[in-house]
């Protein structure tokens, strides 16, 4: 998968083909042959070797995803057409994007059931006003039912609903858990059918939004069974925040925190600066106000997003297992399955980071001050800093899993100083239980 | 795709470099950090509502296709290691100390016929191995067939990159396990051995998966191919004569659209090589290699159907319909062919195709055993058809139509009602077996 090194070192006995179009027809061409200029010529490639034993071809074939991330106000104010047409591209207008003209625009709309309690007339109106054909599903999308049965019902009424095969994106309007399965039951539908999401929680608005992973759980395993496909737009509305519960909020922040720890030291120092502000304010920062700290709810979230898009977009697939994202996800899914559903899954991160800290501590990777900063940081956006689930045996055995999972190389992200971090193979099993006790010794309370 | 326009000046373009590690944008002027670069990149657009940005991101999609022999032969590497280049082989023997393991879904009838030897093949090289039959056909193409053979690849427990997945089997099988591969881990690779001859040109050497679903063909899937596909020839050697004449189908599909070379060789050589089952002979193996060819050259630079113009859909129009209504009593490549039989009626009252052409091309297709008329396609399932169609081809119909022997091109506009009730009329009468 993703082998590009055949164009550099093809063999001897093998042939490159290009691929060429014209008019409806698309013919192979070799690589000095000449093509005409009315001719459109492919990215993929075909190489063809000839043996004793018959032909043998090798395709290489690049398919660009592409899709957007965009902040807005008022997504459900009837007046904002984001929701409707925001992923439309400009400057390239295609039969595929646009309105069919003379037919009624239409949308399937997946919303989260306790989103639904409290956003559902505003959603409802929005379509209404603007004379859309809907139909909204309200479901209970939480991490028990997060299943193929779950995907299969969201098939089953949108195949029923009737949608336009290219033009007429699904929405998923809810956090993580929603917009996860509905992106699975879009790739699926029809073999790839757009879609759409809107995340109404903080940590579904840093994470689970902005890359291309969706999924259900399958045999009592987080997100075992799932697809890479990103949805055509993700529209980013921090207003959401302002009806989510503050430990909620604090569950969304780990995940920004995560970001801050693995490469921007001034995400860490408005998080370390700001955190209770953004708790209290709930994120919504008041315009009137001009200070520093009004900023901080979009500043701090535009970091988290860039930063994490800069992370997935050149590994969208995953093709590379290291990956500095993975940061606070080594222990936290054992942890997070033990004792579901205790812990959020953004609280189970932070155990997971903050214990990852004494390991980098104990490395000589992080001076004793910077440790200490980042804990009472933690500390500050009220997220837990320790767990008594969290054993060694928990720790040794998410170690191995690793290993297992990750083409026999441990891929530990850990931070080396503030704001950086690097990928560590090698941890002893000293280093790893020394941090342990200290950590233990420190933080249990 | 955005590009740096001149009249949407707001937007940066930043490249994504790796240093160390960690993925940093840079953008277009700033040249000043060095690293690895990314194919993909992040365009950023700044208005009164917020921030916007665009990712871009290739994926590299590259398989195999291989023609072998005696691909169960234990001697034969190719189903363990065919997959893997030179250097990998080399890194992956000496890398492992462990067992070799290889989960493997196999067609019920193949197993019936072939199971053994594929146990022999595996025994032989001591892999640890499951193999899973199952009743591929038509009817349980579902996603609860998926279902199962997730449940078992996940208790059997696989290395998520080094060991494949194979299936062994018709086109029914290989669609229901790709897409299984696909969304276990959100990706596992597999391998596809097609042991029919429909299967051999036609699903084993694109990207598409999938199930059936509410009643419709191939409702649910991906597009996600196979690492490799092994193309075993011998395998031929126990199916029945219908079935090769339904894996003829879909190679006169690709000859009819693009090859009349290919064609002449089907009108020439259609019962001999049906009769000897496309074993060795020049004939056989330049059909079946033109034929593959012929099927890369349009599904490689369309692999994800971005482009709803395909050459391929010949003969697709109106047999998914028609073979759903009548199931099982068609088999895929019968319905494609007689939804091609009708197409070069209607190709040859629309002054595409002469009368000697179509007369060829009939004839053809009778030396290929293949039913040419069926009394389930009516004039009313053909319009339902089309309107399907339309629909679901962003409004147009976009309907490949033979306009030589050996050639083609995809029409657009709306078929005038009149044509095609005298298209259908005109089949009927010179085709329909109890007018004779």
């Amino acid at each position: 998968m993703g082998k590009v090194h055949l164009l550099n070192n093809v063999k001897e006995n093998t042939t490159e083909y290009s691929l060429v179009r014209v008019k409806s027809t698309w013919t192979c061409k070799e690589k000095h042959s000449h093509i005409g200029s009315t001719a459109c010529v492919s990215p993929a490639k075909i190489y063809e070797t000839l043996t004793e034993k018959g032909t043998s071809w090798t395709v290489v074939t690049p398919i660009i995803f592409s899709y957007k991330v965009t902040e807005t106000h008022g997504l459900l104010d009837p007046c904002n057409a984001t929701l409707l047409t925001g992923h439309a591209h400009e400057p390239q207008t295609s039969a595929d994007t646009l309105r069919i003209p003379s037919k009624p625009i239409k949308r399937f709309v997946v919303v989260d059931q306790e989103v639904y309690r409290i956003y559902g007339s505003q959603i409802t109106k929005y379509f209404e006003v603007n004379n859309v054909t809907c139909k909204i599903l309200a479901l209970p999308t939480t991490e028990e039912n997060k299943s193929m049965e779950m995907a299969l019902k969201i098939l089953e009424e949108l195949n029923s609903f009737s949608i336009d095969r290219r033009a007429e994106p699904v929405i998923a309007i809810g956090g993580g858990v929603c917009l996860d399965i509905v992106g699975l039951a879009a790739s699926l539908y029809r073999r790839r059918t757009p879609y759409i999401r809107v995340p109404t929680t903080l940590l579904s608005y840093i994470d689970a939004s902005v890359g291309a992973k969706t999924g259900v759980n399958f045999a009592n395993c987080k997100n075992k069974l799932g697809s890479y496909i990103p949805p055509v737009a993700t529209y980013l509305d921090l207003s959401f925040i302002k009806t989510i519960p503050r430990r909620h909020i604090s569950n969304g922040l780990a995940e920004m925190l995560k970001m801050a720890l693995m490469k921007h030291k001034e995400l860490f120092e408005l998080l370390e600066k700001h955190g209770q502000h953004l708790l209290d304010s709930k994120f919504q920062s008041d315009s009137s106000v001009f200070s520093v700290s009004s900023q901080s709810a979009s500043r701090s979230t535009r970091l988290a997003i860039v930063t994490m898009l800069e992370e997935l977009a050149p590994n969208l697939w995953e093709d590379d297992l290291n990956r500095l994202v993975d940061f606070g996800h080594v222990i936290s899914p054992a942890l997070e399955m033990r004792v579901l559903p205790s812990l959020l899954h953004g609280e189970a991160v932070n155990i997971d980071m903050a214990y990852m800290v004494y390991v980098s501590r104990e490395s000589g990777q992080l001076t004793e001050d910077e440790k200490n900063r980042i804990i009472s940081c933690m500390v500050g956006l009220e997220l837990p800093v320790w767990h008594q689930a969290c054993t060694m045996e928990l720790i040794q055995s998410s170690l191995q899993d690793r290993l297992k999972h990750s083409g026999g190389l441990v891929r530990m992200p850990l931070p080396v100083g503030l704001g950086q971090a690097e990928i560590f193979n090698n941890t002893s099993y000293e280093v790893l239980t020394s941090a342990y006790e200290k950590w233990c010794n420190e933080r249990s309370c | 795709m955005p590009v740096d326009n001149p009249t949407v000046p707001l937007q940066t373009k930043f490249n994504l470099l790796q240093v160390k590690g960690t993925w940093v944008r840079q953008s277009e002027d700033d040249q000043v950090t060095k690293g690895k670069l990314s194919d993909a990149k992040i365009y950023e657009r700044k208005s009164d509502h917020g921030v916007s940005w665009t990712v871009v991101s290739p994926i590299i999609f590259t398989y195999k296709v291989i023609q072998c022999e005696n691909s169960l032969d234990p001697r034969n590497d190719t189903l363990l290691w065919g997959h893997l280049d030179n250097e990998d082989l080399n890194n992956s023997s000496t890398a492992k100390p462990q067992p070799v393991k290889r989960f493997v879904v196999i067609d019920e009838t193949v197993r019936q016929l072939y199971g053994a030897r594929v146990r022999e093949y595996f025994d032989a090289r001591q892999v640890v191995y499951k193999i899973l039959p199952l009743p591929t056909t038509e009817e349980n193409k579902s996603l609860e067939l998926v279902t199962k053979i997730l449940q078992e690849v996940h208790d059997f427990n696989i290395d998520r990159r080094s060991e494949p997945i194979i299936a062994i089997g018709g086109g029914v099988c290989l669609d229901v396990v790709g897409l299984a591969a696909s969304l276990y881990r959100r990706r596992t690779p597999y391998i596809r051995v097609p042991t029919t001859l429909l299967a051999y040109v036609d699903a084993s050497v694109g990207a598409k998966t999938g199930v059936n679903f509410a009643g419709g063909k191939n409702k649910l899937g991906s597009y996600v191919p196979p690492i490799a596909t092994f193309l075993d020839r011998s395998f031929f050697q126990t199916l029945p004569p219908r079935q090769l004449s339904n894996g003829m189908a879909e190679i006169l599909k690709m000859a009819l659209m693009k090859h009349r070379g290919l064609f002449e060789l089907l009108e020439a050589e259609g019962s001999h090589l049906l009769e000897s089952k496309l074993q060795s002979s020049d004939a056989a193996s330049a059909c079946t290699r033109v034929a593959i060819e012929t099927m890369l050259e349009e599904l490689a630079p369309n692999l994800w159907e971005d482009d709803l113009d395909r050459l391929v859909d010949f003969g697709h129009l109106i047999s998914p319909q028609l073979e759903m209504k009548v199931l099982p009593a068609l088999l895929h490549g019968e319905a494609v062919n007689i939804d091609m039989c009708f197409m070069v009626y209607l190709s040859h009252l629309r002054g595409l195709l002469s009368v000697e052409e179509k007369g060829r091309v009939v004839r053809c297709m009778q030396g290929l055993h293949l039913p040419l008329w069926h009394q389930d396609c009516t004039l009313d399932l053909i319009h339902r058809s089309l309107s399907e169609r339309l629909k679901h081809s962003g409004g147009s119909l976009r309907m490949p139509l033979p306009t030589g022997l050996g050639q083609a091109e995809i029409f657009h506009d709306i078929i005038e009602e009149d044509v095609l009730s005298r298209a259908h009329q005109m089949w009927t009468s010179e085709l329909s077996p109890n007018l004779k």
